[in-house]
């Protein structure tokens, strides 16, 4: 039997923003793909079900598919915090050549296996922003008693450094950040941070995002649904999925410095956090890091892997690195 | 002159069907009453978290053996959780307790004209076909969900609670609650068609109402 | 429109089922759960599907954090009530407006505007109001059309007043600023609350019995002068109300967080006027369980309903029906109001916003109606007009929720016919707010600086 012509498919992102239009282009993708034979329904978060029910329905069959932010699913499937949000990670193109030539998807199916869930890792988000502050941090000191919206291994981070990490439901960050309820919260990349209004009520734009390198979205199936494709389908939907993964690499880092522009000229400070603040926040990473490693072994074994294919990649780029090009002629 | 009001197997129908009815009902009332309290913890809770966030403070213990629920921390986001933990079991078993008080909503323009037999005869099919079936349907159907929190040993992200198949284990256990409270009122009108004089007036039903 | 009717059969058949069910007086929430079961079996739809159910209930109502709200102010509600605080609140308020008549519904809308802007939950405002004024109004004669009417009207007011949720949402789904959507919906809500005070004023003066002042004796024994009596009982609420939302505006709490300041607050008030018993507690604490499971309950019933809807292609027909015809921009943004106001009387408005938000936005983006505003003011112009005709779908019948929350605690004692009759005039007062909106953009968009 053939699968289905028309997949639903649960978002965990508003398809009117950059992250849940990655599941629409990806339809697009595979409609061209399949000359219109398969194509997907992107349902909006909490059409079907909400968002942080969707890899549960999806394991269960209620939704067959969903487009996911991978590392919703760490409180289930602690490894793939490693790929939704991993401090001090490698760049997307690195982790990308992981993914495809490493052992990356093997590690996430083979996590995602006991739940009968198929993966297909097919967007990647550029770096983060380091989020929105009311407090300038200017020492590791700064962040003590600083209270801020942020998950997983980057809360677990800044808890080290004496923050309060907490918990903020997406409909309040904006009135929690305008009254001071807390002083700073992580949320996207620039271009959905935008649409979120953060600019109105918070001053500090800080970068770099140490707390998340890169960040995959990915397409996941009901494996029972999965298995009715046949092969040239499945081949079919891997090469949508690289299309749009090469579609959102192309296109987001040029857009999100626009976007920073017009955030500037909207009064936001954008600033850096001093290298004496990122170097506190690595140290503690490698006591988190290696607390991860020894409660999780699925970690552990990722972690490496990934490490271990980075090296590689950073060699040939420093054995073949070049100066800076020279400013054209006439170029101020 | 006594009168000769009921046929023997009338009376000793409604006396079966109340005499099943009590425990069921009982068991709602009594379990309804007890889970109220938990709106004060819950308002504990959030002046907790409150609290703490104001005062700066993120953890406010840790320990060496995980412990159930807690596992070895009890934080900020300990406590934010466990304010929708204990607010969904107020509000699952809440709707039981609901039920026989009759608090949920009817839109009464007709309901209210009927006689009590004919309000109980919408009662007893209302509950056969929409909200047994409602109820055992979608427990049934859940039980992927709370197996699959307990296999992956799911819990929060944020630092706060672990154990999170406890929480998702009170949406069936609610659902088929409430479907057994939903039997000991059909049971209730099936006594009160039996035997007329059991069907309960609208201001006796009022009575236990702050009781 | 015989082929829509074909195409459509079962989401229309599921409407008209609801209709004709609610008729029978069987409880709403469980009605619309065991529809949303039923149509899945006769649509044929595989039953693993329903298993979504379980999911959206756990992620809409157990884990949604913002819900923790309903029992908190619920029961602050019902403390203030029981402990007579808010009695002689209203009371004294009715004094403060003279022999004014209408005076006590007058406060009633005052008091819910203040409390608009202290919260967004519309089960937990039309509640609490309703508990605090409802005894007292019924106590002092009002006729009960008058009293439900400023009640579910002034208790709906929350969710367009900010801070308001739904704004927020709408933000995101429109991409504008919350924050312009925030004082754009200022006017717009003090509008309505002007509208409401105006009718009570009128119809208090051609109908002396529909609106009775307090009773002269009862006035005569109070003989505390006016300024004390004021002091004397404005300050618990006074304080209880600066407690919530001062906590909020000082960033100590989030609007959810406040709702647990202000029940222990209540408290606290109940303790000081020694009016807390173990037996007021207990009976509180009670009342309030109910109350709010019957809220959340009709929100889990109408989840199952509204995915079982859609999955027949009832969301497909919104889209035809809108996209379909080929009006011009009044013509269509009548078409889309129109709409939003028969869908909320089925929907919640969470999914109307996600279903018929994304759909209309583009179209509404394009339309120009002659006084050039820019893409981004016509979102906000749109949005709001949007949140103020959702606001009303809570309050129209057969399904008003609001209308439900408040028939849900008058115990029987007010019918909802009653209670539909009550409203014809407040959902007429709405549409006069949203007619004067269309009309008079200034009135949404000067505030956020906006107007061309
Ligand atoms: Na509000
Ligand atoms: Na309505």
């Amino acid at each position: 039997a053939e699968g289905p012509k028309r997949l639903d498919v649960a978002s965990t992102f508003s398809t009117q923003n950059f992250l849940g239009a990655g599941g629409v282009r990806l339809s697009e993708e595979l409609e061209k793909a399949t000359g219109g034979a398969v194509s997907l329904r992107v349902h909006e978060p909490g059409d079907l079900v909400p968002a942080f029910e969707v890899f549960n329905s999806v394991s269960s069959g209620a939704v067959q598919a969903g487009w996911d932010w991978i590392g919703y699913w760490a409180g289930t499937v602690p490894i793939t915090n490693l790929y939704g949000a991993l401090p001090f990670g490698p760049t997307p193109e690195a982790f990308m050549s992981w993914m495809w030539s490493g052992e990356g998807t093997e590690l996430l199916q083979k996590a995602y296996d006991p739940y009968g869930v198929k993966v297909l890792p097919c967007f990647i988000s550029p770096q983060e922003t380091g989020g929105w502050y009311n407090k300038e941090i200017n020492t590791p000191e700064d962040f003590d008693g600083l209270s801020m919206r942020i998950s997983g291994l980057g809360a677990k981070v800044l808890n080290r450094l004496g923050a309060s990490t907490q918990l903020v439901p997406g409909g309040e960050i904006y009135l929690a950040l305008e009254r001071g309820r807390v002083d700073a919260t992580e949320f996207s990349v620039p271009q959905v941070d935008a649409a979120m209004g953060f600019d109105e009520v918070a001053e500090y734009y800080y970068f770099p995002g140490w707390h998340q390198s890169a960040s995959w979205f990915s397409l996941i199936i009901n494996q029972q649904v999965w298995d009715q494709y046949s092969d040239e389908r499945k081949a079919q939907f891997e090469t949508a999925c690289r299309a749009t993964l090469q579609w959102a690499m192309a296109e987001a880092p040029p857009e999100q410095v626009r976007t920073i522009r017009s955030l500037e000229e909207k009064g936001v400070k954008v600033k850096r956090f001093p290298d004496e603040v990122i170097s506190a926040l690595q140290d503690a990473w490698v006591e988190v890091r290696q607390e991860e490693m020894d409660n999780n072994p699925a970690f552990a074994e990722a972690y490496k892997s990934l490490m271990e294919h980075v090296a590689l990649i950073d060699e040939w780029y420093e054995l073949q690195a070049l100066p800076d090009p020279k400013p054209v002629e006439g170029d101020s | 002159m006594p009168q000769p009001r009921l046929a023997p197997w009338r009376e000793r129908g409604a006396a079966v069907c109340a005499a099943l009815a009590r425990p069921l009902v009982g068991l709602g009332l009594v379990v309804g009453r007890i889970t109220s309290w938990l709106v004060l913890l819950v308002m504990l809770a959030v002046l907790t978290t409150v609290t703490l966030n104001a005062l700066g403070i993120n953890e406010i213990a840790r320990w060496e053996n995980d412990i159930l629920l807690f596992g070895n921390a009890l934080t900020i986001n300990s406590m934010t959780e466990l304010q929708w933990h204990l607010f969904g079991i107020l509000t699952l078993l809440g709707g039981t307790y609901a039920l026989h008080h009759d608090t949920h909503v009817r839109v009464d323009l007709i309901y209210q004209k009927l006689s009590p037999r004919g309000r109980a005869i919408i009662d007893i099919l209302g509950h056969l076909l929409m909200l047994i079936p409602f109820c055992l349907l979608i427990a049934w159907l859940s039980k992927h969900f709370v197996t699959m929190s307990y296999i992956s040993n799911e819990q929060s992200n944020y630092g706060g609670l672990t154990d999170r198949y406890l929480i998702k284990a009170m949406l069936p256990l609610g659902l088929v609650f409430l479907a057994l409270g939903a039997l000991g009122q059909i049971l209730n009108n099936l006594a009160g068609l039996f035997d007329p004089a059991r069907l309960i007036e609208p201001s006796d039903k009022k009575e236990p109402l702050h009781g | 429109m015989a082929e829509f009717m074909a195409e459509y059969a079962l989401a229309i058949a599921m409407v008209v089922a609801l209709l004709a069910g609610i008729f029978t007086g069987y409880p709403v929430a469980f009605l619309l759960g065991g529809l949303g079961i039923a149509f899945a079996f006769i649509g044929d739809i595989p039953i693993p599907f329903l298993g979504t159910v379980g999911s959206r209930i756990f992620g809409g109502v157990v884990e949604n954090w913002l819900m923790i709200a309903i029992p908190l102010f619920v029961f602050m509600g019902l403390m203030l009530e029981r402990s007579g605080v808010a009695r002689r609140l209203l009371l004294t308020l009715q004094r403060l407006f003279g022999r004014t008549p209408g005076g006590l519904a007058i406060s009633v809308a005052i008091l819910g505007v203040v409390m608009a802007a202290s919260t967004g939950i519309i089960g937990a405002s039309v509640v609490m109001l309703g508990l605090l004024a409802l005894p007292v109004m019924m106590k002092q004669g009002y006729r009960a059309e008058m009293a439900c009417g400023v009640i579910a009207a002034s208790g709906t007011l929350g969710i367009l007043i900010p801070p308001s949720i739904m704004l927020v949402l709408m933000g995101s789904i429109l991409q504008v600023s919350v924050g312009a959507l925030f004082k754009a919906a200022l006017f717009p809500g003090l509008l309505l609350g002007v509208l409401y005070v105006a009718y009570l004023l009128i119809t208090a003066r051609i109908k002396p019995d529909w609106a009775p002042l307090a009773d002269p004796d009862a006035h005569d024994a109070d003989t505390t002068p006016l300024a004390l009596a004021l002091l004397r009982d404005l300050l618990g609420p006074v304080l209880l109300i600066t407690a919530v939302l001062g906590s909020i505006m000082a960033g100590i709490a989030t609007p959810t967080e406040a709702a647990a300041i202000g029940a222990l607050g209540s408290l606290l008030l109940a303790l000081v006027m020694r009016s807390l018993d173990f037996q007021t507690l207990r009976d509180a604490v009670r009342e309030t369980s109910r109350t709010s499971a019957m809220i959340l309950f009709v929100v889990i019933g109408a989840t199952c309903f509204s995915v079982v809807f859609k999955r027949l292609g009832g969301d497909y027909m919104i889209e035809e029906m809108i996209t379909g015809t080929g009006l011009g921009p009044y013509g269509l943004l009548l078409l889309i109001m129109g709409l939003i106001f028969v869908l909320g009387f089925f929907l919640e408005w969470i999914e109307i916003s996600f279903v018929v938000l994304p759909l209309v936005a583009p179209v509404v983006e394009l339309l120009d109606f002659g006084f050039g505003l820019s893409g981004q003011a016509l979102l906000v112009w749109f949005a709001i007009l949007v949140a103020i005709n959702l606001q009303t779908s809570f309050l129209t019948p057969p399904f008003g929720y609001a209308l439900f929350y408040l028939k849900g605690i008058t115990e029987g004692q007010i019918g909802i016919g009653t209670i539909y009759r009550s409203i014809i005039p407040f959902v007429l007062l709405q549409l006069i707010g949203l007619a004067l909106c269309i009309a008079f953009p200034a009135l949404v968009l000067w505030l956020p600086g906006l107007m061309p």
